[in-house]
C-alpha cells in the first residue's frame, strides 16, 4: 500500500517533469485535449439550457395539473374531429362538483381565453390573450400576481370588470405610468386595472405568454358566449398524486356526466407530459447527433495524446530501462505514463471548462445554454477518462518492454 | 531534386513509423469524416424537403388569395379582406393569358363523409373541384381509369375521380371504376383513381374526391373562392410567366398601381424555399463543428510532424551539410504533412459520406454525393496540411547544420 503511494506520487512528479521538459509537445497535446472537452461540455450545456426551458415552458401550463377539455391536443396519430366535434362543452359549473368528486385534488379552476384587443387612451395592444378565469386559476396555472392583486371569490360572484395585465399588455399599454386602478378598454368594455402579472417569457419558445389579460371567468362571460371553450384544470399537490388523480378526475368526469359503464369518454384529458413525449423523440435525435459529433472531437484528442504518448515512451526506452533494472515494478512503469497522460488530459480539462464557461455565454447571446456543477464534473471525469483510455495502450508498452532491450536502445 | 524524390521521400518517412503514421491518419480521417457526414446528412435532409414539398409540377403556378405556407407572424386581417379569386377571373385570365397553359382551379369544396353501398368513409374526405389539367398540374398518376375530358368539364357531369386512400376505404375486393359514389346524397360515377401519392409532414395527400368544378360550383356557386392553377411550360419561363400573370390579375382585381398585389404565387420553388434558413443553419452548425474536429486532428498532426523534425535533427544535419538547401529540407517536411492529410482525408471523405447516406435510407430518400465538399474536402486537406506542417517544415529548414549533426 505503501509503495503504491509512493510510486503514484513518484509518477505524478515524473510526469510534470517530463511535460516540463517537452513545453510545445505538451500544449500542443493539451490544445487538441481542450478543443474536444470544451466542444463535449458545449454540447452538455446546450442540452441542459433545452431541457431547462422545455421545463420551464411545461411549468406555465401549471404545475401538476390535468386539464379537462372537449378536444384533446393532437399530437401524432389521426385528430378524429368528427368524433370530437359531437362531445357536449364543458361547463364553468363542473368546477365545484369535480371539487367535491376529487378529493385529493389541491385546486380547481375554470378559464377560457380569446384573442382581443385592449386600449388604454390611445394606445393599442393587439393579438391580446384575454383569459377569463375562476379564482382558482392563478393556483392552477402558477402565475403570480408581482404588483396589485389577483381578484378574488368575491369578484368572480359579481362579475367584477377587473383586470390583472401580463408584463407585455403593461408595458404597450402603460410605458411610464402606474397602471393599478386605471381604466382600460378591452374589446370596447371598461376594465379596471387591479394588478400586474409577473414576467414569464415565450412558451416552448414561440408564444409570448406575457401578452395576455386575466379577468373574472363571469366578466369574461358577459362580453363573450362561456358556451365554448372552457377548460378545467385540476391540479393536485405532487408528482405522485398526479398520477392517481388523473383516474381521479376521469371517474369524476363520467360521474358528473352520467355516462354509462359502455360509453366512452366523451371529453379529453390533456397534461404536459403529452407534450414530452412528443418531443422526446426530436430532443433524443438531436442530443444523439451533438454527443456524436462532439464525441468525435474528443476522440481526436484523444488519439493525439496516444501518439504523443507513444513517442514519449520510445524517447525515454533507456530510462525505462535503468529504472527496471534497478527494480522498479512493471505496474510502477505503467503507472508513471498512465499518470502523465491522465495529467495532460486533465489539465486540457480545466483549462476546457474555463474556456467552456465563456461559450456559454457565447451561446446563450443566440440559443440556450445552462451549465451547472454537474456539466464541470462531467467533464473532469471525462477528461480522466480519455487520459486512461487513450493512455493504457502506450503506458502498457513501456511496461512490457524488456529491460535488456531497452537499456541496449540508442 | 524533383518533386517525385521528395514524395517517395515523404512516403518512406510515413511507413518508418506505422503506428505513429496510421494514428495521425485515423485522427484525420475522423476530422474529415465529421465535417462530410455532417454536410452530406444536411443535404439529405435538404433533398428530402426538396422532394417532400413538390407537390406540384416542376413549372406549375398556383395563385391563391392566401399564402399556402407561412412562417413568422401572420397579418391574417390583410389577408381575409381581399377579394376572392372567382371562376370568372380565371375564364379571363385564360383568355387573355398569352404564356400560360393547362389553366385549371383549384379547390376543396367540402371535408365530408363519401358513401358506396353500405360503405361509409370517416368524414375527412376533401371534396375538390378541377378540370382536365388538375391531375397533371398537382403530379397525380391515373392508377387506372381516365382523367376528365374537357366535354365532361363543359357539360358539368357527375363524374369523379379519387384518391387511393378512398379507394382503399371503400373499395377492399372490387374495382372502383364505373360504380356510383354518393357525397351528400349526389350520385357521381368514378372514372378513374390515383397512384398514392403518400404523406407531406404526416398528411395524406391522397384523400380527396375530384369532381368537375363545374359541376361543383353549380352547387355551392360560382362566386366563392378559388385558387387558379396554370404552367409555364418549362421551369426557365416561370418568373416571366407569373409578371405576365400578375399584369393580368391586377388588372382583373383593379388592383390600385400604388398598393400591393392582392393575390399570392406559390411555386415549388417558393415551398421548398421556406426551409432553406433552416437547412442553412444547419449546414453551418455541421460546418462549425466538423471544422473543430479537424483543427483538433490538425494540430495532432503538427504536434507528430514536430517529433518527427526532433527525432530526424541529426538527417536534418546530414542533409544539409551534403549540400540541401533550406527549400528541400521546408518541402521535404511539408510534403510529408500533406501525404498525411490527404490520404487520411481520402479514407474520411469515403466513410463520411457512406454514413451520411445512412440517413437518407432513413428517409427513404435519394441517395446523394455531396462532390462538391468532396472536392472542397480535398483542396482542404491541402490547406490543412499545408497550414499545420509549415511551423514543423520552417523549424526543420532553420535548424543549424552544425548543432544538428552534433545532436543526441
Amino acid at each position: 500500500m505503501n509503495r503504491l503511494l509512493i510510486s503514484l506520487l513518484e509518477g505524478t512528479k515524473i510526469a510534470f517533469s517530463s511535460i516540463w521538459t517537452n513545453k510545445t509537445r505538451a500544449m500542443l497535446t493539451t490544445t487538441c485535449i481542450v478543443i474536444g472537452i470544451v466542444s463535449v461540455t458545449a454540447m452538455n450545456t446546450i442540452s441542459d439550457g433545452i431541457d431547462r426551458s422545455f421545463e420551464d415552458s411545461m411549468d406555465m401550463l401549471g404545475r401538476n395539473v390535468v386539464f379537462v377539455e372537449k378536444w384533446p391536443w393532437g399530437f401524432g396519430g389521426e385528430y378524429k374531429w368528427w368524433d370530437y366535434r359531437n362531445r357536449r362543452e364543458m361547463e364553468v359549473k363542473y368546477v365545484d362538483r369535480l371539487r367535491e368528486l376529487t378529493p385529493s385534488a389541491s385546486e380547481v379552476s375554470a378559464s377560457a381565453n380569446r384573442s382581443v384587443s385592449a386600449r388604454f387612451r390611445d394606445r393599442q395592444a393587439e393579438g391580446v390573450m384575454l383569459t377569463g378565469g375562476t379564482d382558482g386559476y392563478f393556483e392552477t396555472s402558477g402565475i403570480t400576481v408581482e404588483e396589485g392583486r389577483p381578484f378574488v371569490a368575491s369578484d368572480v360572484q359579481r362579475a367584477a370588470r377587473v383586470a390583472i395585465l401580463g408584463a407585455t399588455v403593461s408595458e404597450v399599454l402603460f410605458p411610464n405610468e402606474d397602471p393599478l386602478n386605471k381604466q382600460i378598454l378591452i374589446s370596447g368594455q371598461r376594465f379596471i386595472v387591479i394588478g400586474i402579472l409577473e414576467e414569464r417569457g415565450n412558451f416552448l419558445g414561440l408564444e409570448d405568454v406575457d401578452n395576455t389579460i386575466i379577468t373574472p371567468i363571469t366578466a369574461f362571460g358577459t362580453i363573450f358566449s362561456l358556451r365554448y371553450g372552457v377548460q378545467l384544470a385540476i391540479q393536485f399537490p405532487t408528482d405522485e398524486a398526479l398520477i392517481d388523480g388523473e383516474y381521479e378526475v376521469i371517474g369524476a368526469m363520467r360521474q358528473i356526466r352520467q355516462l354509462d359503464p359502455l360509453e366512452e369518454d366523451d371529453f379529453a384529458i390533456n397534461k404536459a407530459a403529452l407534450f414530452e413525449a412528443e418531443f422526446q423523440g426530436m430532443k433524443m435525435t438531436i442530443y444523439g447527433i451533438g454527443i456524436f459529433l462532439t464525441g468525435l472531437a474528443l476522440f481526436v484528442g484523444g488519439i493525439g495524446v496516444m501518439n504523443i504518448m507513444f513517442v514519449s515512451v520510445k524517447e525515454r526506452t533507456k530510462e525505462i530501462g535503468i529504472r527496471k533494472a534497478v527494480g522498479a515494478k512493471s505496474w510502477e512503469i505503467l503507472l508513471q505514463f498512465l499518470m502523465e497522460s491522465i495529467v495532460i488530459c486533465m489539465v486540457g480539462g480545466v483549462v476546457g471548462v474555463i474556456l467552456s464557461i465563456g461559450v456559454t455565454q457565447l451561446i446563450n447571446q443566440f440559443f440556450i445554454a445552462y451549465m451547472d456543477w454537474s456539466t464541470v464534473l462531467n467533464a473532469i471525469l471525462i477528461c480522466a477518462g480519455v487520459g486512461i483510455l487513450f493512455g493504457y495502450l502506450p503506458s502498457s508498452k513501456a511496461a512490457k518492454a524488456d529491460p535488456i532491450d531497452s537499456l541496449r536502445y540508442d | 531534386m524533383n518533386i517525385f524524390e521528395v514524395f517517395r521521400q515523404s512516403i518512406d518517412s510515413i511507413r518508418a513509423n506505422k503506428l505513429r503514421s496510421s494514428l495521425t491518419l485515423l485522427a484525420i480521417s475522423v476530422g474529415v469524416f465529421a465535417i462530410i457526414s455532417a454536410n452530406t446528412a444536411v443535404l439529405v435532409l435538404d433533398t428530402y424537403f426538396k422532394d417532400t414539398m413538390s407537390l406540384m409540377g416542376g413549372d406549375v403556378i398556383t395563385v391563391s388569395k392566401f399564402p399556402s405556407i407561412q412562417m413568422g407572424p401572420s397579418n391574417w386581417e390583410e389577408y381575409r379582406n381581399r377579394q376572392d379569386i372567382t371562376i370568372a377571373q380565371m375564364e379571363d385570365l385564360q383568355d387573355m393569358t398569352q404564356s400560360a397553359s393547362g389553366i385549371g382551379p383549384n379547390r376543396q369544396y367540402r371535408t365530408t363523409r363519401v358513401s358506396f353501398e353500405e360503405f361509409e368513409t370517416e368524414p375527412n374526405i376533401g371534396i375538390r373541384g378541377g378540370n382536365e389539367y388538375y391531375l397533371e398540374n398537382n403530379s397525380y398518376n391515373i392508377e387506372a381509369g381516365r382523367n376528365f375530358l374537357p366535354e365532361d368539364i363543359d357539360n358539368a357531369r357527375a363524374v369523379a375521380i379519387i384518391g387511393a386512400d378512398v379507394v382503399s376505404a371503400l373499395f377492399e375486393m372490387e374495382t372502383p371504376i364505373g360504380k356510383t359514389i354518393r357525397i351528400e346524397g349526389r350520385p357521381y360515377t368514378i372514372i378513374g383513381f390515383t397512384e398514392l401519392k403518400g404523406n407531406v409532414f404526416g398528411n395524406t395527400l391522397d384523400r380527396f374526391v375530384l369532381i368537375p368544378y363545374t359541376n361543383l360550383a353549380g352547387i355551392y356557386g360560382r362566386n366563392q373562392n378559388i385558387g387558379i392553377q396554370l404552367r409555364a411550360g418549362s421551369v426557365e419561363r416561370v418568373a416571366e410567366t407569373i409578371d405576365e400573370l400578375t399584369g393580368i390579375l391586377r388588372a382583373l382585381r383593379k388592383v390600385d398601381p400604388a398598393v400591393n398585389n392582392d393575390f399570392e404565387i406559390t411555386t415549388n420553388e417558393s415551398l421548398s424555399g421556406v426551409f432553406d434558413q433552416f437547412t442553412g443553419m444547419l449546414y453551418m452548425i455541421g460546418f462549425l463543428i466538423g471544422g473543430i474536429v479537424l483543427l483538433g486532428a490538425g494540430i495532432g498532426v503538427m504536434n507528430i510532424m514536430l517529433v518527427s523534425v526532433t527525432e530526424r535533427t541529426r538527417e536534418i544535419g546530414i542533409r544539409k551539410a551534403v549540400g540541401a538547401t533550406k527549400k528541400a529540407i521546408t518541402s521535404q517536411f511539408l510534403l510529408e504533412s500533406i501525404s498525411i492529410c490527404q490520404i487520411g482525408g481520402f479514407i474520411g471523405i469515403l466513410a463520411g459520406v457512406g454514413l451520411g447516406n445512412l440517413a437518407s435510407v432513413w428517409l427513404q430518400s435519394g441517395i446523394v454525393i455531396p462532390w462538391s465538399s468532396a472536392v472542397g474536402g480535398l483542396i482542404g486537406m491541402t490547406i490543412v496540411g499545408v497550414l499545420f506542417g509549415v511551423y514543423p517544415a520552417y523549424k526543420a529548414a532553420q535548424l543549424d547544420p552544425i548543432e544538428s549533426l552534433r545532436y543526441e
